[in-house]
C-alpha cells in the first residue's frame, strides 16, 4: 500500500518554489502520487522544461541523495546494473594463490582438487566483488535515495525491458547472487524527451505527466524568480519573444533553462530593450543552433 | 465512485487510451489519496495514472471534461450521453447554422468536449480514405495553416450551401449540374426531373467504368514465371503469353440504409442506383433502418426485376421499419449487432458493409461498440454520408463516433457523391 505520509501537494508546491522553481499543481500532485502510491512517475516533453529539476529538487524535498543514470544508445545491465570488479578478482587470486595451493595439495586427481574449489570459488563472487551501478546502487542504498533515470527514450529497447523488473518490483537478478531486493524503495523519476515511443509496459509501470512548455504568465513567473534583477517590462518583452520563437519553425525550440540563461545574460548587459543589436549581442544564450539563429534574427529584423 | 470510476474507465477505453486494469486499480489508490471533492486534484490523479501517453492525456481531458462536468439541469440520459460520446473518440462542433442542431447548439454552453483534433483512432488496418471535399477534421496541419492563409472563398448562395471541399471553386452563374444538385436542400420540379433523368446515365457509365475494370481482371495478367514452361515446344522462344487470372472473389454486400426524412431522397437514388451492381455481384443483403433495421433484400429485388409504383412505397411497406420514428442510429447499430439479427449474420469475415445515413441520432446515444462490433465482423466498410463535409460531426450527428471503424467515408450530398461511393464498392467488389 502506498505511504499514508505522503507530503501535500501544496507542500511540494511551496518548497519547489523556495528554491526558485514554479511548481505547476499537476507536477505536485503527481509526485505526490508517486510517493503515495510507491509508483515511478515518467515525465515525458521536448527537453529544457525542467524535468531532470523536478528530481533534482524531490531528492532535496526528502533530503535524499540523487542517483542519476543517464541512458544513451547501447546502454547495457553491465553499466547501469552492476559490473564485476575483474581487477580485484585478479588481485585477490595472486593473493591467494598460497592459500588455493595449500587448499588442494591432499587432492589425489583433478576431480579431488575441483571437489575441494567447490565453494570456494564463489567467494569471488560475492557482493565484496561487485561494483554496483546505479540502478544497483539505488536499490542496495540504506539511506532514501531518489533514483534519476535520465532520458530513457534515448536507450534501446532491450534495456527498457530490463528496466521493467526494477520498475515493477523494485528488486534485481543477479545470476550469481539470484534476486536482490530493495531495503527500502527508491524513489523513481524517469524522464523522456519523446523522441521515440516508449513500450505500453514501461509506461503501465509508471504514472505518468506531460510537461509542456509553461504559458507566458508562468514563464514570466519563472525568469521573475530566477532573475530579480530583470526589469519586469523586459521579462515581459522576453516572454512573449520566447513564445513567438517557439511558435515559428525553429529547429529547436528553446526550453525554460535556455530562456533564464537569455534572461541572466540580457541582465548581465544591462539591456533595457530588446532591439536588434541587443538579440544580435545576447541571442546565443537562447538559441544553440546557427539556422535557427539566423532565421530569428531575421524574423526580428523584418518586424522591428 | 468506484462505479464512476469504472465507467470513466470504460468510456476511456471506448475512446482509444488503453487502460490496464492495474492502472485501474492504480487510479482508485489514487482517488484514496487525494482530495475527492476537489475537481482538479481527481482529474490530475486520475490524469497520472490512467493518461500514459500525451496523446492520451489529451483524450482524457476532453473526456474528464465530458463526464465530470455535465451542463447544468441536464438530465441524466444527457449527462450518460456525453461521456458516452467522449468516449467514441469523437466529439462535435456545433454549427449555428445547422438545421439539425439539437436545442443548444450555437451557444457557448453547449460546446461538446471535442476530440477532433486528437488524431482519430484507427481501429481497422489501414487508412481512412474520405473521398470529400478538404473537411477541417482530416486536414493535416500544412492544409489547415494553407487554408487558414487562402484568402477566404465568397459565401455560397443559400440552397446552394456546398459541400467545405467545394468552397473554393469559383461560383458559376450557370445553372447546376444535376449531379451537384444538393440532394438535402428543397429542390423545384425542374430539378427533381433532371435528377431523375440523370440517374441512368450515371448507372450507365458506373457500368462502364465497372465492366471496363471486370474486363480487364478477366483477362488476367501475364505470368512470366509461365512463360518458359509455356514455351517450351518452340524452344523457350514465347510464341505464347500465359495469363494469371485472380482468383474470383463473390464478396457478400450489406447494404445498411438510412430511410429517415432526412435522407430520403439520397437513400432512395442511392438504392436504385446500388442495387443493379449489388445484384450483380449476388449475395447482396439490403437492411432499411430509422431507429431499427429492417431487411428489405426481398422487397427490393422485385422492385428491380419489376418496377411496380415509386420506391419510396416500397420501402414504406416493409415490416418492422417505421418511417415515422425519430432517427436513432445507436439504437439501430445495437439492434443490428445482435447475434440473432439477419444483419449481424450476414456480417462475415468475406462482406463489405456499406452504410448510408448523416450520423443524426437526434442526440441518442450512438453506441458506437454495437457499430464496432458489426464493421469488425466485415472485410471492409463504406459509409456515405448524404451531407456535406463541412456539416460533419455538427450539431447531433455522430459520424467521428463511428468512423474509426470505417475503411472509406465518401461525401455523398449530391449525384456525383453517391456514384463515387457506388464506384468504391464497386471497386471493393
Amino acid at each position: 500500500m502506498g505511504s499514508p505520509l505522503a507530503p501535500d501537494a501544496a507542500a511540494i508546491a511551496s518548497a519547489f518554489e523556495k528554491s526558485g522553481f514554479i511548481c505547476p499543481p499537476e507536477v505536485a500532485t503527481s509526485l505526490r502520487l508517486s510517493e503515495a502510491l510507491n509508483k515511478p512517475l515518467l515525465l515525458e516533453g521536448p527537453p529544457g522544461v525542467g524535468k531532470t529539476e523536478i528530481a533534482k529538487l524531490w531528492a532535496g524535498f526528502h533530503a535524499a541523495d540523487l542517483i542519476r543514470l543517464q541512458c544513451y544508445e547501447g546502454l547495457d545491465e553491465a553499466r547501469a546494473l552492476y559490473e564485476w570488479s575483474y581487477g580485484k578478482q585478479m588481485l585477490y587470486a595472486q593473493l591467494l594463490r598460497e592459500k588455493v595451493g595449500d587448499l588442494i595439495a591432499s587432492a589425489p586427481d583433478l576431480r579431488g582438487s575441483m571437489a575441494a574449489l567447490r565453494g570456494q570459488a564463489d567467494e569471488f563472487f560475492s557482493r565484496d566483488f561487485l561494483l554496483p551501478r546505479p540502478l544497483l546502487a539505488a536499490i542496495l542504498s540504506e539511506r532514501a535515495v531518489v533514483l534519476l533515470i535520465d532520458e530513457i527514450d534515448r536507450s534501446d529497447e532491450e534495456f527498457e525491458a530490463f528496466l521493467l523488473e526494477v520498475l515493477s518490483d523494485y528488486q534485481v537478478s543477479i545470476p550469481e547472487l539470484g534476486t536482490i531486493r530493495a531495503r527500502q524503495i527508491p524513489r523513481m523519476i524517469l524522464t523522456s524527451n519523446d523522441t521515440r515511443d516508449l513500450s505500453d509496459a514501461l509506461r503501465r509501470r509508471c504514472l505518468y505527466l506531460y510537461v509542456d512548455f509553461p504559458g507566458r504568465e508562468e514563464e514570466l513567473r519563472i525568469v521573475r524568480a530566477r532573475v530579480p534583477e530583470l526589469p519586469e517590462e523586459l521579462a515581459r518583452r522576453v516572454v512573449a519573444f520566447v513564445a513567438s520563437v517557439r511558435k515559428s519553425e525553429v529547429r529547436r525550440a528553446p526550453g525554460v533553462a535556455e530562456v533564464v540563461d537569455w534572461a541572466r545574460a540580457l541582465a548581465a548587459l544591462s539591456a533595457s530593450a530588446l532591439d536588434v543589436e541587443t538579440l544580435r549581442r545576447s541571442l546565443g544564450a537562447l538559441i544553440k543552433n546557427r539556422d535557427d539563429l539566423e532565421r530569428v534574427l531575421r524574423d526580428a529584423v523584418r518586424h522591428k | 465512485m468506484i462505479e464512476s470510476l469504472q465507467t470513466f474507465i470504460a468510456a476511456l477505453r471506448a475512446a482509444g487510451v488503453p487502460v490496464s486494469p492495474a492502472e485501474a486499480i492504480d487510479a482508485a489508490r489514487a482517488l484514496a489519496v487525494v482530495d475527492v471533492g476537489h475537481r482538479d486534484d481527481v482529474r490530475l490523479a486520475l490524469r497520472a495514472t490512467l493518461a500514459k501517453t500525451r496523446a492520451g492525456a489529451d483524450r482524457f481531458e476532453r473526456l474528464f471534461a465530458a463526464f465530470f462536468a455535465a451542463p447544468k439541469g441536464a438530465t441524466g440520459r444527457r449527462r450518460k450521453r456525453s461521456a458516452a460520446r467522449g468516449a467514441g473518440g469523437g466529439g462535435r462542433r456545433t454549427d449555428p447554422s445547422d438545421p439539425h442542431a439539437g436545442p443548444q447548439a450555437g451557444t457557448g454552453s453547449s460546446r461538446k468536449p471535442s476530440l477532433i483534433d486528437a488524431e482519430p483512432r484507427r481501429a481497422r488496418p489501414g487508412r481512412l480514405t474520405i473521398l470529400a471535399g478538404q473537411h477541417p477534421v482530416f486536414r493535416t496541419a500544412s492544409e489547415r495553416q494553407a487554408a487558414s492563409s487562402a484568402p477566404r472563398p465568397r459565401r455560397a448562395a443559400p440552397g446552394r450551401a456546398s459541400a467545405a471541399g467545394r468552397a473554393a471553386r469559383p461560383q458559376s452563374a450557370q445553372p447546376a449540374s444535376p449531379r451537384r444538385l444538393p440532394l438535402a436542400a428543397r429542390l423545384t420540379r425542374d430539378q427533381e426531373e433532371m435528377l431523375e433523368r440523370e440517374v441512368p446515365r450515371l448507372i450507365r457509365e458506373i457500368r462502364l467504368k465497372s465492366s471496363r475494370r471486370w474486363r480487364r481482371a478477366r483477362a488476367g495478367r501475364p505470368w512470366i514465371a509461365r512463360v518458359m514452361r509455356t514455351n517450351v515446344g518452340t524452344g523457350g522462344v514465347p510464341f505464347l503469353i500465359p495469363l494469371r487470372r485472380r482468383r474470383q472473389r463473390r464478396p457478400r454486400i450489406v447494404l445498411m440504409v438510412d430511410v429517415s426524412w432526412s435522407v430520403l431522397r439520397a437513400s432512395s437514388l442511392f438504392l436504385r442506383m446500388a442495387l443493379g451492381f449489388v445484384q450483380d455481384a449476388g449475395r447482396a443483403r439490403v437492411f432499411l433502418f430509422v431507429d431499427r433495421a429492417a431487411e428489405a433484400t426481398e422487397q427490393l429485388a422485385a422492385w428491380l426485376r419489376q418496377p411496380d409504383g415509386e420506391l419510396s412505397d416500397v420501402i414504406r411497406r416493409i415490416p418492422d421499419l417505421d418511417l415515422m420514428s425519430a432517427s436513432d442510429y445507436g439504437r439501430a447499430f445495437y439492434q443490428a449487432a445482435h447475434a440473432r439479427h439477419a444483419l449481424r449474420a450476414a456480417a462475415r469475415r468475406d462482406a463489405i458493409l456499406v452504410v448510408l445515413g448523416d450520423a443524426r441520432g437526434n442526440w441518442s446515444d450512438p453506441q458506437a461498440f454495437a457499430f464496432e462490433q458489426l464493421a469488425q465482423a466485415c472485410r471492409r466498410v463504406i459509409w456515405l454520408s448524404p451531407e456535406p463535409a463541412a456539416r460533419w460531426d455538427t450539431g447531433d450527428s455522430d459520424l467521428s463516433e463511428y468512423l474509426p471503424w470505417c475503411d472509406v467515408v465518401c461525401e455523398a450530398g449530391d449525384l456525383e457523391g453517391l456514384s463515387r461511393g457506388i464506384e468504391e464498392l464497386v471497386r471493393s467488389l
